[in-house]
């Protein structure tokens, strides 16, 4: 009996009305092909700028593409939201691929071929398959409506479109069912009993006692209600914010590539005569689409730090905003309404001033957007113009700017004091006619910082014992431009820039070690934007190599709780978390305790972006909230491997009255162990 | 060369009397005078101030010229710089100085572009030679620039009034022959006026310009000492700063933090209580004259770059200096 294991394509509507339904198709499609056409206006056209799909790195966006696209792998780090998108994503990714295997023989290898493949067995797993995607995407439906009418996470906005896209996708599945169930019911095939989903409304029906007339013609009805809402449901999209069934996968692919850890730079600073964005035609049109790519998630808000420590920035608002000034240039443009328009033209203010310098750029908007939108970088470029084209900012960020630009360092020191955290460790120079195998790079905070030149110290020293050849620039060391840069003053970055690729061009060396991880984040992947390729370590990978390879050796035993501290530049930014980790393991008896956050999800110490030099924006103060929550591990150490979240933590520390608690740099406690 | 060499000084009155600055830059007008080989002359606008020749001539100016009116009493921008352009425009000295006061950082550009001469600005230094050569601090003081001024004609400085002191030397009494001129300004249309003078007040002076500053740091602990604090700097005239932890504490609002994150302050005294000298604030007083820290701890790195350091609780000392300063008074009161 397997032939019969198949059923009617047109059953009780007719096969005549197939050019009906095509109509009906060919109508959706040309609404949903004018909705992104009229989209790719705005994509294209808003912007003053060029923008071109780049295609290099295929192997890296299609990868991205499959894994955080269709597996979700970004999304499903949150078990509920997750799986609850999920749900709806491959369910109906499976309904569809049902629908198109439908149309394959209906309309190719039946009438061509005269094949029709879907019976026997083939055609009971195809039921089976469909009937279990058709109710994941229900559960995923229903976890959503919970989501976000019951548990209402502070993180949704509230949007009357959000819930007529979930009823309307209800309303599609149940609609399915119904149908299959009506119709399993009047041929009462046992074997049908595979279509789980409609097996069970047929059930229903026969205890209802359905008569076969008005079922028949619920059925018709049905059929119809059910195409026509499933058309209409794919002429929507490019309306509503289903879009994203487009924009976010395009986004994947287009971002994949872009690291977070390296900012554009301006190129041809004497050419251009506008820097940053003061207004959204300034956004270039890959930026624009990361707007439309956004569908509210807040995934961004709840691992942003100045939100969390309630400061006046939401990651999420932040696009939401700029997607608003978008949509109302592009259609006062689309008007008519002069390329100036009134309301979306020449305007201030895209965000406030205090948002755009809220933000610490610790990139955790960017790590956590399941579809690759940095929303710090958008931020970064307001920052740039309010910099370089209106300068406005705090007037303590202007002695900063001086001081580099006079001495060459964040601390307006000047290079004659920069040898004299080595005073008494005797560290060799490289210069011109003296070289070394690897150049330290000390740093401003491990040159001129009363706390930080002590671990600058402590690592020459560890060096030195380990007996690696090294050396130090010494007078001729220079910032490295990274807060600059963060603060949005490019051209005094690219200055510096090239001032020190210059400097290293010359000199020989086979490796830069840094002290600091936001030099040693600059110098490895923003200098190469000026095409300079130095092979540049952290020194915990630099420590990590000098045990492994017994040059350094742990002797003592340390009974301690530690908590490791992830630096943004280290762990977020270049990956490197489990060096110090190691480190700090190869020390028996230490424990080693995990803040909450960690790796690369770890918590911004509220000195990045510039902040070590600029004061406090209302709300609570950042570095308290991380201290806090690594004491939720009881730990009685707290280390890092970073100089600015040494400062914050040992301050946070104080301010909240915790004795005896200590903050040591991983190499202290390295030297230690010794 | 019969080129004139007579260099020229700008004094100013505060309360009815020459101010100790301008006394101080007619010495130093001597000095030069003495070097250029020609004389000295001051002038002075405004209301008469009792042995002003006698002073401006012991000090070492021949002449004085002395231009008064009504509505030279206050310093009237205009005015002052019409009067003094058409008094150097005949006279045509070889160096005319003022001392960077507010009123002499004002008045001489206006002149300078007048005369379309060159002027340097708060001078610390200035040097005869075959070109004239005037130091002065750039980059906030941290770095000294020798501008030389090859220009023929006037040159023009100011001085930076914190480096005139007044000559130790013992001056043989003279006179200064004085020219008294009274100008006629009926028909000046003045757009700036002075309608009056308010006295800065210590507690709501911006302490970027405070003179004295008592500055707070966590070591404070609580409002209830802020008091203590509170009532001290009121007895010495004291504006009061701190540092971020006390900003953040919400003891003081942020006009009033002091370091990395705020304000860069040059009091002539800064009293720190309960501060520990962390870099991220001593960065702000660089510039302080005397430094005076009370800390509990002996350790702290606040104590390396004071001039007074004293190791005792601040609830302690302060009360026995207010008492003091009472005493003072009191003594003073019964005299």
């Amino acid at each position: 009996m397997e032939h019969m294991w198949t059923r009617e394509i047109f059953w009780n509507v007719g096969a005549d009305k197939k050019i009906v339904v095509y109509c009906l198709a060919v109508i959706a499609l040309g609404f949903f092909s004018y909705g992104i056409y009229r989209r790719y206006f705005l994509w294209r056209k808003v912007s003053r700028n060029k923008g071109r799909i780049s295609f290099d790195a295929l192997g890296k966006r299609v990868r991205s593409l499959i894994i955080d696209g269709l597996f979700q792998r970004r999304l499903l780090r949150e078990y509920y939201p997750g799986l609850m998108h999920a749900f709806i994503l491959w369910g109906f990714f499976v309904l569809f691929l049902g629908t198109l295997t439908i149309a394959l023989q209906e309309d190719i290898t039946s009438p061509l071929m005269g094949v029709s493949f879907l019976k026997g067995y083939f055609y009971l797993l195809y039921k089976l398959t469909l009937n279990i995607a058709g109710l994941l995407a229900m559960a995923g439906i229903l976890m959503a409506l919970v989501r976000r009418y019951i548990i209402r996470p502070d993180r949704l906005s509230r949007s009357a479109e959000q819930g007529v896209i979930l009823i309307w996708i209800l309303i599609i599945l149940v609609t399915g069912f119904m149908l299959e169930g009506l119709r399993i019911y009047s041929l009462k095939n046992s074997w049908e009993v595979w279509s789980i989903g409609g097996w069970i409304v047929s059930e229903i029906l026969s205890r209802l006692n359905a008569q076969d007339f008005s079922v028949l013609y619920l059925h018709k009805v049905l059929w119809w209600a059910h195409l026509i809402i499933s058309f209409g449901f794919l002429a929507y999209i490019p309306f509503s914010r289903l879009i994203h069934l487009v924009t976010s996968p395009a986004n994947i692919f287009i971002n994949a590539p872009t690291s977070q850890a390296v900012l554009s730079p301006i190129v041809n600073f004497d050419a251009s005569g506008s820097f940053g964005v003061s207004t959204v035609k300034d956004f270039t049109p890959r930026q624009i689409f990361d707007f439309d790519a956004c569908t509210q998630c807040g995934r961004c808000q709840d691992n942003c730090p100045a939100y969390i420590s309630e400061k006046p920035l939401s990651p999420k608002k932040v696009i939401e905003e700029l997607k608003a000034r978008w949509l109302e240039t592009g259609e006062l443009m689309k008007e008519g309404n002069g390329v100036e328009g009134k309301r979306g033209g020449e305007n201030d203010g895209l965000l406030d001033e205090d948002v755009i310098w809220s933000c610490t750029l610790c990139m955790a908007c960017a790590e956590s957007c399941p579809v690759y939108i940095s929303s710090f970088e958008k931020i970064m470029e307001l920052r740039r113009s309010l910099v370089l084209m209106k300068s406005t900012f705090f007037p303590e960020i202007a002695t900063f700017f001086r001081d580099v630009e006079t001495f060459g360092d964040t601390f307006g020191r000047g290079r004659a004091f920069r040898e004299d955290w080595a005073i008494g460790i005797d560290v060799k120079k490289i210069s011109d006619g003296n070289q070394a195998d690897i150049l330290y790079w000390v740093g401003c905070q491990g040159t001129f910082h009363d706390r930080n030149n002590l671990i600058a110290g402590t690592l020459a020293q560890l060096f030195k014992a380990a007996g690696a050849d090294f050396g130090i620039l010494g007078k001729e060391e220079y910032c490295c431009g990274d807060p600059m840069r963060r603060i949005g003053n490019e051209y005094l970055f690219q200055k510096t820039a090239q001032r020190n690729i210059e400097l290293l061009g010359r000199l020989n060396f086979n490796k830069i070690v840094t002290y600091c991880p936001h030099c040693f984040n600059t110098l490895k992947n923003e200098y190469p934007q000026f095409g300079a390729h130095f092979d540049v370590i952290h020194y915990t990978e630099f420590l990590r190599d000098l045990i492994r390879a017994g040059n350094l050796k742990i002797t003592k035993n340390m009974e301690k709780r530690v908590a490791y501290h992830d630096p943004c530049y280290l762990a977020r930014a270049n990956d490197i978390y489990n060096v110090p980790r190691e480190i700090l393991k190869s020390i028996p008896g230490m424990r080693l305790v995990e803040p909450e956050r960690a790796k690369r999800k770890t918590f911004c110490c509220g000195a990045g972006g510039g902040h070590m030099w600029m004061r406090e924006i209302p709300g609570k103060k950042m570095n308290e909230v991380r201290v806090k929550e690594i004491m939720n591990g009881q730990p009685e150490i707290i280390t890092t491997s970073c100089p600015y979240c040494l400062i914050m933590f040992e301050d946070g520390v104080k301010s909240l009255g915790l004795e005896g608690i200590k903050c040591l740099d991983v190499c202290e406690i390295i030297r230690d162990a010794l | 060369m019969t080129m004139h060499r007579d260099v020229w000084v700008l004094l100013e009155a505060e309360d009815k009397k020459i101010k100790s600055s301008s006394v101080a830059l007619i010495d130093e007008g001597r000095r030069l005078a003495v070097q250029l080989g020609g004389g000295l002359t001051a002038v002075f606008l405004g209301q008469t101030v009792e042995g002003m020749d006698h002073l401006v001539g012991t000090h070492g100016a021949s002449n004085l010229y002395f231009i008064h009116d009504e509505t030279l009493h206050q310093y009237a921008p205009e005015l002052y710089e019409r009067l003094l352009t058409q008094l150097l425009l005949g006279k045509k000295p070889y160096l005319v100085m003022a001392a960077a006061t507010s009123l002499g950082s004002d008045l001489m550009p206006r002149v300078a572009a007048k005369l379309k001469a060159p002027l340097v600005s708060n001078c610390v230094e200035i040097r005869v030679g075959e070109d004239m050569k005037f130091i002065k601090p750039v980059q906030n003081g941290r770095l000294h620039a020798t501008v030389v001024c090859k220009a023929p004609g006037t040159k023009m400085a100011t001085v930076d009034p914190d480096v005139l002191t007044i000559a130790k030397e013992e001056n043989q009494p003279k006179i200064a022959e004085v020219t008294e001129m009274r100008p006629d300004t009926e028909g000046d249309r003045l757009s700036i006026r002075v309608t009056g003078f308010l006295k800065a007040d210590h507690r709501t002076i911006d302490i970027s310009e405070a003179e004295i500053i008592v500055a707070i740091g966590r070591g404070v602990g609580s409002e209830e000492n802020f008091k203590i604090i509170q009532e001290f700097a009121d007895r010495i005239g004291a504006a009061i700063g701190g540092t971020r932890p006390a900003v953040d504490a919400g003891i003081l609002p942020f006009e009033r933090q002091i370091g990395q994150t705020g304000k860069a302050v040059s009091p002539k005294l800064i009293i720190m209580c309960g501060i520990s000298g962390a870099m991220e604030f001593t960065k702000g007083i660089e510039n302080a004259r005397t430094k005076v820290a009370i800390n509990m701890d002996r350790q702290s790195r606040v104590f390396k770059s004071v001039d007074l350091g004293i190791v005792d609780d601040l609830n302690r000392v302060i009360p026995q200096i207010i008492e003091h300063i009472d005493a003072m008074a009191d003594e003073e009161k019964g005299q």
